[in-house]
């Protein structure tokens, strides 16, 4: 699905078995994403508040929209034809609770944001678990009988109190807390399925799989969560999920469990093709280059959206980043292995800021650090921007 | 009653020293008041004689020359001029108009940069700032690894020259800060890894070994014609005196890892330093002793380097760091708006466990010590520059007015900025 | 709970959640102390008597059976302070720079009840803050009173029974005269389009209610005509009108951030002909140049003593201008707008003892009963008064004094901050620490490895 903006866009289903993406649609514009970051520090809205004002503006414009649609095709006299808005239009099946939406709740505050819309509305919503805290908010999600998608980074979430505890009480608790959060959900009978957003690699994701297991969600429970309870959340549980004659032949084969480290996946079966699993050629010590060239954009928290306009020469690092105020280049980079380091200096109203800016790529993905000279630091998350 | 002659003495001595023509040759004596000249014991109904813009005695019945004028100091406290160990009193008026900012050069490496060209000596800052009773102030530039090199000025004065103590007191390092948490306390983050740290320390290390090696090839080639001149380097130059120990560096240092790394960095390069900041100093305060390098302790108006130092953790470490027997400093710190808060930190790490005597050390002799001007300033002693003030209460204390402030042996105007306008607008008719 | 999950090293941080174990409803003396009541002068060794969250009685030896005590031991209390102008326990931006007007949007919306400076602001003494959006806009959004009950859910912290606000701004900030060219530029650009601005938005709201209220006679009709005349279509909700709505009904108390005395009485001006309650400055650093007009309108300000010369219009001003204000019979709060300042705003009112020569008593009631005015709780918090809520600050010495350290909020009359249990939690932290390093050191002797 999409995940950048506020209305992220509509999303789809796959099977994972053919490159041409018309064999492999199963549904489309399946439900609308719904995401709580603002998208840039200039336009409307730039705060989270101004978000959830608007958020709650366009529902209510989606309703109005639609009984005047609605009043104009009944009786097309005396009345003034309203506008065609294809935004609302999309919307509006949404809003009818006809098709569900996903809000994308980066921690527990927004998930209570996103069941207050939900509250008094028609709306048909999942809520997708990016904190890994929606175990702190069992009793209202009880309440609005709401479907969970659970992720398995287990990084402490924005505005969480760990890290303003200190960094060695944000580490225990990425180790001891949030790791429990599935575990947590089933024992309340939170109906929940995995996603795989925030960990960009499969291996990653099946170690969040792994360690939630190790934190005491059952097998059991963690199957259903990538089999059954998605299938049946997005209605496609005549067509998956589970391993009967005429459903789908999405097969996982592995020589002995599967939720288990180092499981032995042998074949994988995705609609009725045969994948064979080779061993990966994983040398320790050699370390893979990566190329950053082009344009990422990148966030941070406090920080307004930054885009940076990488230039790589094998190991050397320089290009240009744009910030509200002012685009600065920088040089002297470097890249080794999948690490990214640089510096540079911006200024902001008159005074001259220092950066340090080091990150470790992983696909299109790169996570590190900036610190500023004199103040402090902060963990950034970079997106490759495609094209 | 008491208050009204008081008054009327102390307008007098205003009056009397704006005069036209009025020579440098005044003597003031100060009478019955509790004189407390820090090196030596307190002495309640004192008197103190200034002469020639010195001190020339205190104690009891001190004989007045012809022609003095009497201050009646009673219900006064009598204290040494306080200095305020860093500031940039002089170097930015409005923070936000960036032609009032003087600051900070472009790059990270001017050490040969002089804050005595950049000082205007009638910013308002200067006459908002000693209102609690200070009467000189390092001030320093800003930004980059080596900022340059700031002055020791008094607080008043008719031009630059005339107010320096010493124009290069003492030359700056910004050690490289692994990272604080933002100040909105928003979650703390990875740290950036002591690699960092230690990548900008051995950049650091190379730039001055680079110094050393032009120093020794210009001796060598003044000593042997056949050996080529280095092309003249004023950054450089700059760092001789800086290498060789007879300047003092400041190091702005706030982890207690950073700390650490700067004390075996001062041992190596065989500088003679003085830190400033420190505020985890409290956890290696035993390490800062062993180096003999004092602080300066940065504005207390601060939160804990890291959450886990406690909410309290700037305001116990004064404490803390005196215990372990550092030479401490007070600062009023970067914005010369709050110059008058030197006081209140003093107070504030009073309240949190500093022993009060020490608290005025640290505003008075201490500065004095470590920027090598002892014999001139930080006690009220026979011989020393008349920079005194006379507080009605203890000027600790931000509900005390300062009543008169004396710089080389001058009263001062005590009119700024602000109480020309509270003159003019407390007469506004109410209607 | 889920004290069970947080380690020795997290209990000490955990004293806030703990409170002290008094049942809200069991009797509460705090007994032996210097009260500042501010609403009856300081009572010498005095008790306070609380129960169900509120002070029941104030006096000399009180008792009540079954009463919990806690003895001040000659400490002094003063009522909870009260900072009116702050930026905490918001998630997210403080301000909304998208757009001019933004009164569509509430920070009841991103209340973050685990936001850290909620506890750093119970150390300093302060139970209540008004919490709101910057000053990015003419008219900005709504503001919430908050009661700093360190642990509870965002819901829980909100101040029952206070009016909630508009934020409004005028001068540098909506100009955006200071961000230096970033982003596209922004009406208005002077002061006067910023006054022209919540103009245009007020006849636009007045509008939109007239609408309604159309809308709602044509219903009436058509539904008294029994489906002879089709039921009209109501006019699209528009939540920033209603906002404004709200503004002009008096619902809303406005707040206006301003530094230069000719904006104020502007906006003063403004705000009489369309009858909008002003309930205070934000600032208003040259407040003292207009006490008249203050006095006379009924506007408090919420202002610093000595935070000034960070930009232009912060440059006409004086530490005395509090002092002056308040002689002169202006509301005048201090505040902090600042999570580090609002620790230390009993220091900050000494300082009004100094500049200005405001009387002690004076400079207590910048702190508690004058902001609890301006944000319309005064009946409830604000003075230690039997029938108000127990919000207290217990202080070592008195809270004027340089030296005083604060050791105990109380909020609703529950314990949240306790000095000498937290001193106590971090010895015990740190011991257990030493202990954890100590154990480890031998073993590693015998492998060799550095410890």
């Amino acid at each position: 699905m999409p995940d950048r903006g506020i209305l992220t866009g509509q999303s789809s289903f796959f099977c994972l078995s053919d490159p041409d993406k018309n064999k492999s649609l199963l549904l489309r514009d399946l439900s609308l994403g719904i995401g709580f970051s603002p998208p840039g520090i200039m336009a409307y809205p730039s705060s989270l508040m101004g978000l959830y004002a608007y958020l709650k503006q366009i529902l209510q414009d989606s309703v109005f929209y639609d009984a005047g649609r609605d009043r104009w095709n009944k009786d097309m006299r005396g009345i003034a034809r309203p506008d065609y808005n294809p935004v609302l239009e999309v919307l509006s099946e949404h809003v009818a609770g006809k098709k569900p939406v996903i809000f994308l709740c980066r921690n527990q505050n927004d998930i209570r944001r996103a069941l207050a819309l939900v509250a008094g509305s028609r709306l048909d919503a999942v809520i997708c678990d990016l904190g890994n805290e929606a175990s702190d908010v069992i009793p209202e999600l009880k309440k609005a009988k709401a479907r969970v998608l659970v992720t398995v980074a287990f990084k402490a979430p924005p505005s969480n109190l760990y890290s303003q505890k200190g960094k060695a009480e944000r580490e225990k608790a990425e180790k001891e807390v949030y790791p429990k959060n599935p575990a947590r959900l089933a024992e309340a009978g939170i109906p929940f399925a995995f996603s795989s957003l925030d960990t960009d690699d499969p291996k990653t994701f099946t170690e969040g799989v792994l360690k939630a297991i190790e934190a005491g969600l059952s097998k059991e429970k963690a199957l259903a969560a990538l089999t059954t309870a998605p299938a049946s959340f997005f209605g496609l549980d005549k067509a998956l999920g589970t391993i009967e004659p005429g459903k789908i032949a999405n097969i996982v084969l592995a020589e002995d469990d599967l939720l288990v480290k180092d499981a032995k996946v042998r074949y994988i079966f995705a609609d009725g093709k045969k994948f064979e699993m080779k061993e990966a050629k994983a040398k320790e010590g050699e370390k893979p280059t990566v190329s950053v060239s082009g344009k990422w954009e990148l966030t941070a928290e406090g920080v307004p959206k930054l885009t940076v306009d990488f230039v790589q020469e094998e190991t050397a690092l320089s290009g240009k980043m744009v910030t509200p105020f002012g685009v600065f280049d920088f040089m002297g980079g470097s890249v080794s292995g999948n690490q990214v380091d640089f510096e540079m200096t911006i200024s902001v109203g008159g005074q001259e800021i220092d950066l340090y800016i080091s990150g470790t790529v992983e696909g299109d993905t790169m996570r590190g650090t900036i610190v500023q000279d004199t103040s402090g630091s902060v963990e950034f998350t970079a997106k490759r921007i495609p094209g | 009653m008491k208050k009204r002659i008081l008054l009327i003495s102390i307008a007098l001595a205003v009056s009397v020293a704006w005069l036209p023509g009025q020579e440098a040759g005044s003597s003031y004596l100060i009478r019955n008041a509790t004189i407390v000249p820090v090196i030596g014991e307190m002495i309640p109904n004192g008197e103190l004689l200034i002469e020639n813009g010195k001190i020339k005695a205190l104690g009891r019945d001190v004989q007045a020359p012809p022609g003095a004028q009497v201050i009646d100091g009673t219900g006064m406290f009598v204290y040494p001029g306080f200095i305020d160990a860093f500031t940039h009193f002089g170097l930015s008026e409005i923070g936000a108009i960036s032609s009032t900012v003087d600051q900070r050069e472009m790059g990270k490496e001017n050490p040969e940069l002089k804050v005595a060209w950049a000082i205007n000596p009638f910013s308002v800052h200067f006459g908002t700032g000693r209102v609690n009773g200070t009467t000189a102030a390092l001030v320093a530039p800003s930004g980059g690894t080596f900022p340059g090199i700031s002055a020791l000025v008094k607080m008043d004065g008719w031009s630059l020259p005339e107010m320096a103590v010493n124009e290069t007191a003492a030359s700056l390092i910004n050690f490289p800060m692994t990272p604080r948490p933002p100040k909105e306390g928003v979650s703390v983050q990875k740290e950036s890894g002591d690699d960092v740290t230690s990548k900008i320390v051995d950049k650091i290390k190379d730039y001055l070994n680079e110094a050393r090696r032009y120093l020794q090839l210009k001796k060598l080639a003044a000593e042997n014609p056949a050996v080529a001149a280095p092309a003249s380097n004023p950054k450089y130059e700059a760092l001789a005196p800086v290498l060789d120990g007879t300047l003092p560096v400041i190091v702005s240092v706030e982890k207690a890892k950073d700390i650490e790394l700067a004390i075996k960095f001062i041992k190596e390069q065989k500088l003679k330093a003085i830190f400033r900041g420190c505020v985890q100093g409290f956890k290696v305060a035993d390490k800062i002793k062993q180096s003999g390098i004092p602080v300066i302790i940065d504005s207390l108006y601060q939160g804990p380097s890291e959450p886990e130092d406690g909410y309290d953790a700037p305001y116990r470490n004064v404490a803390e760091l005196v215990r372990a027997g550092v030479t401490i400093c007070f600062s009023s710190g970067d914005d010369p708006a709050f110059g008058k808060d030197l006081t209140y930190h003093a107070a504030k790490a009073v309240a949190f466990g500093l022993d009060r005597d020490e608290a005025v050390r640290a505003l008075t002799i201490n500065p004095a010590k470590v920027f090598g001007v002892e014999n001139r300033l930080g006690s009220l002693e026979p011989g020393k520059d008349a920079d005194l003030f006379l507080a009605a209460g203890d000027p600790l204390d931000a509900r005390t007015e300062v009543k008169l402030i004396f710089i080389d042996g001058r009263p001062i105007d005590m009119s700024n900025w602000w109480e020309k306008q509270y003159e003019k607008w407390k007469n506004r008719p109410t209607k | 709970m889920k004290r069970h999950m947080i380690t020795e090293i997290a209990l000490f941080w955990a004293m806030g959640l703990l409170l002290t174990g008094f049942a809200a409803d069991k009797p509460l003396i705090l007994k032996n102390g210097n009260i500042i009541t501010v609403s009856g002068g300081t009572i010498e060794g005095g008790d306070i008597l609380v129960q169900a969250g509120k002070i029941v009685r104030v006096g000399k030896d009180l008792g009540a059976p079954g009463a919990e005590t806690i003895n001040l031991k000659g400490q002094w209390v003063m009522p909870g302070i009260i900072d009116s102008h702050s930026h905490i326990a918001v998630e997210g931006d403080v301000n909304e720079m998208g757009d001019l007007i933004t009164s569509e949007v509430d920070v009841r919306d991103v209340i973050n009840p685990r936001d850290m400076m909620i506890f750093y602001a119970l150390t300093g003494g302060v139970t209540t803050v008004h919490t709101m959006h910057g000053s990015a806009n003419p008219i900005a959004g709504r503001g919430v009173v908050l009661k700093l009950r360190w642990g509870k859910s965002a819901d829980e912290l909100i101040f029952q029974g206070a009016p909630l606000t508009s934020k409004w701004a005028l001068g540098e900030n909506p100009k955006q005269s200071n961000l230096g060219g970033a982003g596209k530029a922004r009406y208005p650009k002077s002061r006067m389009g910023v006054e022209a601005a919540i103009r245009k938005e007020f006849e636009q709201a007045k509008d939109y209610v007239r609408h309604w209220q159309e809308y709602e006679k044509k219903l009436k009709a058509s539904r008294a005509g029994k489906g002879k005349v089709p039921a009209p279509l109501p006019p699209k909700r528009d939540y920033r009108l209603e906002g404004v709505a709200d503004i002009l009904s008096g619902k809303l108390w406005v707040r206006c951030h301003a530094y230069q005395s000719e904006e104020m009485l502007s906006i003063i001006r403004l705000c009489k002909e369309y009858g909008v309650k002003l309930a205070c400055f934000e600032h208003a650093l040259e407040g003292y140049r207009i006490t008249n007009e203050l006095v006379a309108n009924g506007v408090g300000i919420s202002t610093f003593v000595d935070f000034w010369a960070y930009k232009w219009e912060a440059y006409n001003t004086m530490p005395h201008g509090t002092a002056l204000a308040a002689r002169r019979g202006v509301l005048v709060a201090l505040n902090s707008d600042d999570p580090e300042r609002m620790r230390r705003l009993f220091n900050d009112a000494a300082k009004t003892v100094r500049f200005g020569g405001l009387s002690e008593a004076e400079a207590i009631k910048t702190l508690t009963i004058n902001p609890a005015k301006i944000l319309g709780i005064d009946k409830q918090v604000g003075t230690i008064e039997p029938g108000k809520d127990a919000d207290l600050a217990v202080f070592s010495r008195h809270p004027l004094d340089p030296y005083t350290v604060c050791q105990m909020t109380i909020v609703d009359g529950t314990v949240y901050f306790d000095r000498a249990k937290y001193l106590e939690d971090r010895k015990k932290a740190e011991e257990e620490k030493k202990k954890e390093a100590e154990a480890k050191a031998p073993k590693d002797k015998k492998t060799g490895a550095e410890v």
